[in-house]
């Protein structure tokens, strides 16, 4: 508390990450697991495999999706506290590539994991036959590449606007585009992010359809790549390249956003299953009919109470939020909650018998993680860790919470 | 009430022109030995709390507090209603139906939460303030003060502990250099009037 008021007027540049060989070589052995986890399940059982691709696929995009969004609102409402961690964010945006890739992947997988690819399951089935409008897989693939296509622009004048700054870039002109083009992804976002929902997660049961559907993707989403954020941001404190410029109040802040998507999935999650419940459709209820027999309804429970009421009561206190090791173990827990909640709704469509957990799960998982810290890692060493000739640093730097 | 025509001094209060200056003082008056002091800014200032060593509000406790008592008073009154009271069948669903509940239940803690919150705040900011009134209306457009308070004036210091008021006998003397030696531009005494 005595220090409270030192305030730091000289910001040192941290530079980029220095050395990079261990992290590159564990991640590389990352991916080569996968690519075994993937080949050795699909030999066996090619479904499983599909399924497992299709979660990590839809884990890691939304990070790095959800990562840009963070980027655009940081510049629309001119947040200060984010100058000295919107680079994080703007490295994990380098995956975006990465998810075209994984998208293609589950291109080819599409007849394994969508019924509706099937003609002859289309064919007689009143409600199939009339959404084929939309659930057609030319459409699908070009939905699939607008949205990621977009992405990827946005991703390339954001970020690409906030690297020239540090080359001596004009920051007034580099804020200027950044808010027109912020603005513009916002409203893209919200579509293809929806049209990115529905279509690779809502559309294994094409019967099913809730208009919430995309807003609870979104905030699993929000809240998991917040999670990265902590937990990159935290390793990136503790190994000092971000000492002196991310102290307990960035932490705090990202836990306390943390701590209100948390609320907005359980939010979205709720609004949609109350809806459902009262309504009684059966083409609806059949998604939870699904969920609630032979052995899900556990892990319904359990997924409830993991990615809600545990990180909401753990987040609650102001001290848990400013500590840094409680909120990165709960950084972890979240995310493997959004692998749990991605499992959840994928898996009952093909094993209503029961949850499937094993190595080909992990093993996928660990090779997108690979993928993922390695364009992480390869960007954080390209770039400065932090913008440094943000106008807005030192006030971050030294802002503290009432 | 103190019943001399001599008026009484309340305090003697400090100028500064910028709010970095304040903060240093405040930290220097928070370590001296005297205990009643305040701080009067025109806008917030980010870590004068920290400055001047406050404790953290007890009203996120009350507001926590009512907000879950909100929540679980909800989910009586419709349980009472829906299945003891007057049971009804709503669209073939059980008369204790948990999800129906549930916005009710959040509602009865936002309900309960805030209203806890606004009259927890009113307490703990001792307010209505029916008497104080600003000793200089510059504090609230461009100067910095801080006020040491005569802890006889100060009604939350207890009047019968004899030695607490020993303890803290206050010379406006004392109180008027230490302010200058940090850096005060302008120093005064308070009265009672003008103040009271």
């Amino acid at each position: 508390m005595a220090h409270a008021h030192a305030a730091v007027h000289r910001i040192e540049n941290p530079g980029s990450l220095k050395s990079t060989g261990t992290l590159t070589s564990v991640f590389g052995a990352f991916i080569v697991i996968g690519l075994i986890a993937f080949f050795a399940t699909y030999s066996g059982d090619q479904q499983r495999a599909w399924t497992c691709l299709l979660r990590s696929h839809f884990f890691f995009m939304g990070i790095s999706v959800g990562a840009l969004f963070f980027v655009a609102m940081s510049w629309i409402t001119t947040s200060m506290w984010t100058a000295t961690i919107r680079r994080v964010a703007e490295s994990f945006t380098a995956y975006l590539p990465i998810a075209i890739v994984s998208t293609v992947l589950v291109f080819l997988g599409a007849h394994s994991l969508y019924s509706w690819t099937n003609p002859s399951l289309v064919h007689g089935d009143p409600i199939i036959e009339g959404k084929s409008g939309y659930l057609n897989l030319t459409f699908f693939y070009i939905r699939a590449g607008v949205g990621l296509l977009g992405w990827l622009f946005f991703a390339k004048k954001l970020v690409g606007a906030s690297l020239s700054s540090d080359q001596g870039g004009d920051f007034k002109k580099v804020y200027g585009m950044s808010r027109k083009v912020g603005i513009g992804f916002i409203a893209f976002f919200a579509i293809s992010f929806s049209a990115m929902a529905f279509d690779q997660l809502m559309s294994l049961d094409p019967h099913f359809f809730s208009t919430m559907f995309g807003v609870y993707c979104f905030a699993g989403a929000y809240q998991a790549f917040f999670s990265m954020l902590a937990i990159v941001v935290i390793i990136l404190r503790r190994t000092g390249y971000l000492k002196g410029i991310v102290n307990e109040n960035h932490v705090h802040d990202i836990g306390k956003w943390m701590f209100a998507f948390t609320i907005f999935w359980a939010y979205t999650g709720f609004s949609q299953y109350m809806l459902i419940w009262y309504a009684n459709l059966p083409e609806e209820t059949g998604y939870f009919m699904l969920r609630f027999n032979h052995g899900w309804e556990n892990i319904s429970i359990a997924l409830f109470i993991g990615r809600f009421f545990l990180p909401f009561f753990l987040l609650l206190p102001r001290g848990n939020k400013r500590c840094e090791e409680l909120v990165f173990l709960v950084a972890i827990w979240c995310l493997f909650m959004h692998g749990f909640d991605l499992n959840w709704i994928i898996q009952p469509e093909f094993y209503p018998d029961g949850p499937r957990v094993g190595l080909p799960e992990v093993g996928v998982w660990l090779g997108f993680l690979g993928a993922f810290g390695l364009v992480v890692t390869r960007f954080l060493k390209k770039n400065n860790v932090v913008s440094i000739k943000d106008p807005m640093l030192p006030d971050a730097v030294n802002y503290h919470h009432i | 009430m103190h019943k001399s025509t001599e008026p009484v001094l309340s305090g003697v209060v400090g100028f500064f022109d910028d709010a970095d200056s304040l903060i240093d003082a405040t930290v220097k008056v928070r370590d001296s030995s005297f205990k009643y002091f305040d701080c009067f800014t025109p806008f917030a200032v980010h870590g004068l709390e920290a400055a001047q060593g406050l404790k953290r509000s007890k009203v996120p406790y009350v507001t926590g507090f009512c907000a879950f008592s909100g929540t679980g008073l909800a989910f009586w009154l419709q349980y009472y209603a829906c299945k003891t009271s007057w049971p009804h069948i709503v669209g073939g669903k059980p008369f204790n139906s948990l999800p129906a509940f549930v916005p009710i239940m959040f509602e009865g803690s936002i309900l309960l939460g805030g209203i806890a919150t606004f009259f927890a705040m009113i307490y703990f900011n001792r307010l209505p303030n029916l008497t104080k009134r600003a000793f200089d209306p510059a504090i609230t457009n461009n100067r910095f003060a801080i006020l040491i308070e005569n802890p006889i004036t100060n009604k939350y210091v207890d009047e019968h502990d004899e030695d607490e008021v020993r303890a803290n006998a206050f010379s406006s003397e004392a109180a008027e250099s230490f302010l200058k030696t940090v850096g005060a531009k302008e120093v005064r005494k308070v009265y009672e009037e003008g103040w009271f």
